[in-house]
């Protein structure tokens, strides 16, 4: 029962819509859409995108943490070291009315310790203070989502994706938004890709980080882009 | 592998050498006049496309688009990694097929072969970035069941685009595959399978399952030779049957007025522009190909 009831606190926790009665398509809506967990360091995206909103506003629980506004605040990026859980208001206005909404999300476990008795050690330093480690993301797969009726592939950006193969072996690929696996389905490996390049729109390169969105840039067509989007 | 550079003149409109070798006189493509752009259109099914207008590059761009490819290495030739050789079989439309399917699969890849295909060389990249080489006489096979006189262009596209290709016996690297057999009832080589002729009768059991993993996903249909010419700019292997014999246009040759194709015979030659006017219209491009889940994995296994 507690399981349950553990459960029913957190969906309702993360998906708090505060909003003036008798909405309608013309009124402001507050819509947040990202993961409700992502692991240590990870940077991913709060997309607004789907809100009706002229301006928005995002606030970050607990504060001291900063974050990323991008696209006229349309999305925010985010990335913690420290684990725990966070929350994301989102207030917005359109046409004299406003909507807000809240996103609580966890910073994941950390990662596997160490067996409890090692064995024995050999002599080292005397210890010290313990090192401060930044976070760090592991680019590993960058793919340009596009739509060939609409645009043609810049030769620049094969050759950036083709150095990002040979040079970093990141798995750098072109995906024609309507392509399927051999089930026509759309690949399992892009269909995080696919998402967050529609939601940004055609075409885009987006960098994961495992399952996790790290950058997407939109109509990439030089070489420094492609180069510059796994950094 | 510059479009610009001279060539040799007797590599240019070069006479069917399945004619020329054939001890039966039967040429590989079998030119019946049904390779109409409708007919094509009709045999891919829901893989048929209309040329994207995005797509287009006016003529007087071309030369510009040329040096761009040559520079950044980005036309058709360059997504390839072999030869095949046919030699002296009648399989010439399906190594056509396959040259475009696995540029089409490599460039969707992001992988890029600098020198394009090679004699009797095998890139150390083609396994690294996953490079999977299909087998041609898995089409084949159906298309034309006694081995020898040829097929055309519809037949074999209409069976890839419903069933896919088979994977080679020699790859790359090892992929597990379950099903694959040899490419080729002829000369084969460094690069490609050779073996005795299998009908698809004694393909292995549940081959299916494997084929459906490469199939062509769009295929585009030029509607003049300008728009084929734009499709090789746009890095797009066309393929053509044309006097008796199935080619991919790979390359186009501003300077010269020519369109280089890897033919199945080792080596790589050339069509006029007098030739690419007159055979455009039997013409497709493999735009995609169906995509793994796992590039590691090319079948899911």
């Amino acid at each position: 029962m507690s399981l349950v009831l553990h459960g029913l606190y957190v969906a309702v926790f993360t998906a708090t819509t505060f909003q003036l009665p008798a909405a309608s398509a013309q009124d402001a809506k507050a819509v947040i859409t990202a993961p409700a967990a992502v692991g240590i360091g990870d940077l991913f995206v709060l997309d607004g995108t789907q809100s009706q909103a002229d301006a928005l506003q995002w606030t970050l629980f607990p504060t001291g943490k900063t974050f990323l506004p991008v696209e006229d605040n349309k999305r925010v990026v985010f990335s913690s070291g420290t684990p725990g859980t966070y929350t994301f208001i989102l207030s917005v206005a359109k046409g004299g009315t406003v909507s807000v909404t809240t996103h609580s999300f966890t910073v994941g476990q950390p990662g596997p310790q160490p067996p409890p008795n090692p064995g024995p050690q050999p002599p080292g330093p005397a210890p010290g203070p313990a090192p401060v480690v930044p976070p760090t993301t592991k680019v590993t797969a960058a793919t340009y989502v596009y739509e060939k009726d609409a645009t043609p592939i810049p030769s620049l950006v094969m050759v950036g994706l083709n150095k990002l193969n040979r040079e970093l072996k990141i798995v750098a690929t072109i995906h024609e938004v309507d392509s399927t696996d051999g089930t026509d389905q759309i690949p399992e490996q892009h269909k995080v890709s696919v998402a967050a390049a529609k939601s940004a729109g055609l075409p885009a390169l987006v960098v994961m980080s495992g399952q996790v969105v790290f950058k997407v840039v939109k109509n990439p067509s030089t070489l420094a882009q492609i180069t510059e989007a796994v950094k | 592998m510059n479009s610009f550079a001279p060539i040799d003149p007797a590599l240019v409109d070069v006479p069917s050498p399945q004619i020329a070798n054939s001890p039966d006189g039967f040429s590989g493509y079998i030119d019946d006049g049904g390779d109409t752009i409708d007919a094509l259109k009709d045999c891919c099914g829901g893989a048929s496309r209309d040329f994207p207008q995005a797509l287009w590059i006016e003529p007087k761009d071309w030369a510009e688009k040329a040096r761009e490819n040559d520079e950044n290495k980005t036309w058709p030739m360059n997504f390839i990694d072999r030869y095949t050789n046919q030699n002296p079989t009648h399989e010439c439309t399906c190594h056509s097929l396959t040259r475009a399917a696995e540029g089409a699969r490599n460039r969707q890849r992001g992988i890029i072969f600098p020198e394009g295909p090679v004699k009797d060389f095998r890139y150390p990249e083609s396994a690294e970035f996953d490079s999977v080489w299909l087998a041609p006489n898995s089409i084949y096979a159906e298309a034309n069941p006694r081995q020898w006189g040829g097929a055309n262009v519809r037949q074999v596209l209409e069976i890839a685009c419903r069933r896919g290709f088979l994977p080679e016996t020699i790859q790359p690297r090892d992929y597990g595959f379950k099903h694959a057999i040899p490419g080729t009832t002829g000369k084969g080589g460094k690069n490609q399978a050779r073996g005795p002729w299998l009908p698809v009768s004694i393909f292995p059991e549940g081959w299916q399952d494997t084929g459906k993993w490469f199939r062509p996903d769009e295929v585009i249909f030029p509607e003049s030779w300008e728009q084929a010419v734009c499709l090789v700019l746009q890095g797009m292997f066309v393929c053509v049957g044309r006097s008796g014999h199935a080619i991919p246009w790979g390359q186009w040759n501003h300077a010269e007025g020519v369109m280089a194709y890897p033919d199945s015979y080792d080596v790589t030659r050339y069509d006029s522009v007098r030739t690419v006017k007159s055979a455009w219209q039997g013409s497709f491009a493999i735009a995609s190909m169906t995509v793994p889940d796992d590039w590691k994995h090319p079948t899911g296994e």
